[in-house]
């Protein structure tokens, strides 16, 4: 009889029982609605790959991820399952720190968590040893997941920013952060590879997609992708040169920065909303895989131009960043 | 045989959600209601609502109908362009009339929990 452990307690499953009915008649709240598989409010993250019939539905994003429904899953093996949003933390070193411009700076911290580049975590504001760790922040991963397992992070200064004025400022390289297990959808995966892609960040939503742009490159992809980088001004940018010289050795691939003012003279900068410059180059998306990355108001009109266009709700994968509040 | 199993089942919801999506969201009366950034989980909660008037596995309760929509002071206006914009997306998928009649009543009979009336 397989056993399902959730927040360390242990429960046999015998078939025809589902993971959600064990977990519930095991005293655990689970939400839930429908009970069929259609609704996903039972979605459930497992440490094992879960049974193909728990999956039904689902993404091919949240399939890679191990994620399943509850309501859906009777158990072939053990399995440890967890509700998606695992606060649990691990321990990170600082072993590097690299200004990418003026306010962003890049972080280079060691762990053992696996991810796919593009995904999130949250890091935990600990300004001294003794401090009790309330404050978190999303950032989203600009590396691959090597051997070496280093984590690349951009974090943009807010002037008031309590984090990222800590990260910025003060967190030296050789100290420890506390993460959380990296999660979310946006990344590359296999039904990728036959599909050209679309990608579009303003600020520093270009994080998760040099994750993207890197992975779809280790995969060897060889339809077209277009990445869109945009900011206020010029100096808002940065990767630049990376970027550049990566579009020129790939004959795939199209880097386009983009900026809403002050572009003068540089006449590798287009000075133009994105929304519009998208909208206005990219009429068909037919089949096209979509990554949307950075500000909200910038993805809904593109999420929507998307889905207008062709691209399914499925294949537009997006990162919604907000900004931390002043604190007051 | 139900209506559900009649129309195609889950390929019927999957084929029809994606043109009902976009006709709500160009819908001025109501595309507020569905404009959010979480595509995925509004195509989610469409499919439900089309899993239920297709006669498909149960999925709400009239409970769960009016606590869903209480807060969000709908009007006879609302549900009616909803039902317009499900009636267009079946005709669209050339649905018999009189099965397009049946799912409409389906639609109708959950009016009040909706409406919270």
């Amino acid at each position: 009889m397989p056993t399902i452990t959730y927040q360390n307690t242990s429960i046999q499953i015998e078939e025809p029982q589902t993971v959600l009915e064990g977990l519930e008649e095991a005293g655990f709240s689970i939400p839930f609605s429908c009970r069929s598989g259609i609704c996903h409010s039972c979605l459930m993250q497992a440490e094992q790959r879960p049974p193909p019939t728990a999956q039904r539905g689902l993404t091919d994003n949240q399939k890679a991820q191990d994620l399943f429904l509850a309501c859906s899953c009777i158990p072939q093996h053990d399995m440890q399952v967890n509700l998606i949003g695992d606060t649990t933390k691990k321990p990170a070193l600082l072993i590097d720190k690299k200004p990418l411009n003026n306010t962003v700076m890049a972080l280079f911290l060691q762990s053992d968590y696996r991810w796919f580049p593009g995904q999130y975590l949250t890091l935990w504001y600990k300004p001294s040893a003794d401090a009790e760790e309330t404050e978190g922040r999303s950032y989203s991963i600009a590396s691959r997941c090597e051997q070496d397992k280093i984590i690349e992070l951009h974090i943009k200064r807010h002037e008031y920013g309590l984090v990222s004025t800590w990260l910025h400022d003060q967190l030296e390289v050789g100290q420890s952060v506390n993460i959380s297990k990296p999660m979310g959808d946006c990344f590359y995966s296999d039904d990728h590879r036959n599909k050209p892609i679309l990608m579009a960040s303003t600020g520093t939503g270009l994080a998760p997609l040099f994750g993207v742009l890197q992975e779809a490159l280790y995969q060897q992809h060889d339809r077209p992708i277009y990445l869109y980088s945009a900011a206020g001004e010029p100096d808002g940018l940065y990767y630049r040169n990376e970027l550049s010289r990566i579009a020129n050795t790939h004959s795939n691939v199209y880097y386009i920065p983009a900026v809403r003012r002050n572009a003068n003279d540089d006449d590798s900068i287009i000075e133009k909303d994105i929304v519009d410059l998208v909208k206005e180059r990219h009429s068909d998306l037919k089949n096209w895989k979509v990554f949307l990355c950075g500000n909200e108001d910038m993805i809904k009109q593109l999420q929507r131009h998307c889905f207008f266009q062709g691209a399914t709700v499925n294949d537009i994968l997006v990162d919604v960043f907000v900004v931390d509040k002043p604190n007051t | 045989m139900s209506i559900y199993e009649k129309i195609g089942g889950e390929a019927a919801v999957d084929a029809a959600v994606n043109i009902f999506y976009k006709k709500v969201l160009s819908d001025d009366r109501i595309s507020h209601f569905f404009d959010s950034v979480d595509m995925p989980g509004q195509i989610q909660k469409q499919k439900s609502f089309l899993t239920m008037v297709f006669g498909g596995p149960n999925v709400y309760t009239g409970k769960d109908m009016r606590e869903a929509h209480k807060y969000m002071d709908l009007t006879e206006e609302h549900f009616g362009a909803v039902a317009e914009n499900l009636i267009a997306t079946l005709q669209e998928l050339e649905v018999p009339q009189d099965i397009i009649d049946e799912i409409v009543g389906i639609a109708l009979s959950v009016k009040d929990d909706v409406l919270n009336k």
